[in-house]
């Protein structure tokens, strides 16, 4: 395998994992109207917990180096689903502590010093997660036998299917009742509490398949890069994901991975090989700048995103037609669109 | 017990400067009801203001910095406010994308203040390290100086807000936005005179956290806007009093948990009162303002 195989292989392994995190953002933020900006939070819980599922004892004779809780040497999938479980523990706790009555923007506010609290936790005390050197020292599955080349292969195949069996779940649960009254809480909560939705469920339901995806793409991850630490998880990270969201077009499941290929792959990738301006340390701010210009730009001019959420269609019930044969002017038989001509009202 | 008093001394020090950015932070979000991440990049911008004023070619004493540095980070923050989020709050009115904004903002300050500053450590220094002890308590005279400028700045304040229209203004619209609406209250100018004062107290804020900590660089404002947005809320967002008070029990919890548990976890006990806030009683001590649950006021 070449070297510019190798590459396109590995872009492709990230862009299925980074689509995992955004189905997961999208399934919090779009559907559900969840600000959550301590996402990356539940990231770094499912990576975190894969690695000390993983790794050795910190203090045992084979042990990693660098002081850590746990350290059980399990192989994969057992420490994946380990991370995964993990991750839905904390999404539970987080969300159904923190989620029952408060505001959007409060709610965010709370999450996000809550995430930055972590951050901060974790690089200081040590003991936790070995601090701001990380957790290091994992294989994904096969690393260590096969060939570099066909294990780049059994990697994508892995994130693949692991990318489509997310998708698969979150696309059944938008198109489903569940998805819509998500999205009846998300529009006008108190509308959809009227109706007797239980905004508070709903979200907890949104919640935790987020959590699901980011414990799913942040366990492969850590699988993937070997480690995991603090530098892996901060603002930028969210910024990432909440631009791949609104770019690609929020609500929208297909709209997050074309959205997430885009930001990711378009923009982080094809600065890569712009000519170095400057110092070194410039680029990434550039490309943090880039990014957070794209948000503002498409929050300006299409909020919608580049693929807008499909509007809802009901077949008009056969006995309103009958009811309606005496009116001079047709009814509309979905909201917002006259039949007659087609057109917005 | 002496080092008891001692440690609450070193608390009401941290807490004096803390005030100052939480008092500025809860202002805003009463006035303006959203959130503005992009304060931490504010206090950044202040510390790094004062660093250039005093450095070559201007070379101001500490005093003339530190005004210089709250002047234009004042007006910084006018002209984020004024330019990008009140626009961007008129066309997408939602809450959802108001946090997106300022969120998208505060990374983009971030980006630029790294990007003209670098990584490195800077140091801005007053000089007055000679230590004063009162009893059991200790301090150098920069820390008390600090104390000073906290107060005075405190003391402005609580003048504008009791004595001037501006500030009766701005108590009504945090109150009841719609009824100050409604009452013909001039909310264009308050909005933009608003994003001056947080400005300006942002910047004070930037300076004398910068001259506590000695050695700083350009994540200063990220790393304190965790301890910010813990003491306003904690005070009860949107209620400037709430947030001394916020401000004064972080400040002296953090201290206290230094003794207690050690200096590499104490920011867990402002953690554990921020996750027990949210559980317990999200509107903080003094009930905040607005709209902070789903349904009307808790």
């Amino acid at each position: 395998m070449s070297a510019l195989e190798f590459y396109i292989v590995t872009v492709a392994i990230f862009g299925c994992l980074n689509g995992i995190l955004a189905l997961g953002f999208n399934m919090q933020f779009g559907q559900a109207g969840i600000v959550n900006l301590a996402f990356i939070v539940l990231v770094a819980v499912g990576a975190y917990a894969t690695a000390i599922a993983s790794v050795q004892p910190a203090s045992g004779v084979f042990g990693g180096t660098g002081t850590y809780i746990g350290g059980f040497g399990w192989v994969f999938p057992w420490n994946m689903l380990f991370g995964v479980a993990a991750t839905l523990l904390f999404g539970l706790l987080l969300g159904g502590a923190a989620l029952l009555r408060l505001r959007h923007d409060y709610f965010a506010l709370c999450l996000f010093a809550i995430g930055v609290g972590l951050q901060v936790l974790v690089t200081d005390y040590l003991p936790l997660l070995n601090g701001s050197d990380g957790i290091g020292g994992m294989s994904a599955p096969g690393q260590n036998v096969l060939d570099p080349s066909i294990f780049q292969f059994v990697f994508l195949g892995i994130s693949v299917v692991a990318l489509a069996f997310v998708y698969f779940i979150f696309a059944r649960v938008s198109s489903s009742p569940l998805g819509r009254a998500m999205k009846a809480v998300r529009d006008d909560e108190e509308a959809a509490a009227a109706v007797a939705k239980n905004p508070w469920r709903l979200k907890l339901i949104a919640f935790l398949l987020g959590s699901l995806a980011a414990g799913i793409g942040g366990s492969l991850q850590a699988l993937y890069v070997g480690g995991w630490s603090v530098q892996g998880w901060g603002p930028l990270e969210n910024l990432v994901l909440l631009a791949a969201v609104i770019v690609g077009g929020r609500g929208r499941n297909l709209g997050a991975l074309v959205g997430s290929f885009i930001v990711l792959e378009g923009i982080l990738e094809a600065t890569r090989f712009l000519p170095a301006i400057g110092d070194p340390g410039l680029l990434p701010n550039l490309q943090t700048i880039a990014i957070g210009l794209l948000i503002l730009g498409f929050l300006w001019w299409r909020p919608q995103g580049i693929l807008p959420e499909k509007k809802e269609r009901f077949a008009l019930p056969a006995s309103i037609g009958l009811a309606t044969a005496s009116l001079t002017r047709p009814v509309p038989a979905q909201a917002g669109e006259s039949e007659r001509t087609g057109k917005k009202l | 017990m002496q080092i008891w008093l001692t440690t609450l001394g070193f608390g009401v020090i941290d807490a004096a400067v803390l005030a100052v950015a939480a008092v500025g932070f809860t202002l805003q979000f009463g006035v303006t009801n959203y959130v503005n991440f992009a304060y931490g990049e504010l206090i950044t911008f202040g510390a790094f203001m004062a660093l250039m004023a005093g450095g070559h070619p201007f070379g101001l004493p500490i005093w003339q910095s530190l005004i210089v540095a709250a002047l234009l980070t004042g007006v910084l923050s006018f002209v984020v406010g004024r330019f990008v989020f009140t626009p961007f709050f008129q066309r997408r009115p939602q809450l959802l994308f108001a946090l997106a904004t300022t969120f998208a903002a505060s990374l983009i300050l971030s980006s630029i203040w790294a990007a003209v500053w670098g990584a490195q450590y800077q140091e801005l220094n007053y000089g007055g390290a000679d230590v004063h002890s009162v009893g059991p308590f200790i301090a150098t005279t920069a820390e008390l100086l600090f104390v000073v400028v906290a107060a005075a700045a405190l003391l402005g304040v609580h003048l504008l807000l009791t004595q001037t229209k501006l500030g009766r203004t701005m108590r009504a619209m945090a109150d009841d936005r719609n009824l100050a609406i409604a009452c013909g209250l001039n909310i264009r100018r308050t909005t933009n005179l608003t994003w001056l004062i947080t400005g300006l107290l942002a910047g004070v804020a930037g300076v004398i956290q910068a001259m506590q900590v000695h050695t700083f660089n350009t994540n200063i404002g990220s790393t304190y806007v965790f301890l910010i947005i813990t003491a306003a809320v904690l005070g009860g967002i949107g209620r400037p009093y709430g947030a001394v008070i916020g401000a004064v029990i972080i400040g002296v919890a953090s201290q206290l948990a230094v003794l207690v548990v050690g200096a590499a976890l104490s920011p867990v006990v402002v953690f554990v009162i921020l996750v027990f806030l949210m559980v317990a009683r999200p509107t903080g001590i003094f009930g905040a303002t607005g709209r902070t649950t789903a349904f009307g006021s808790a």
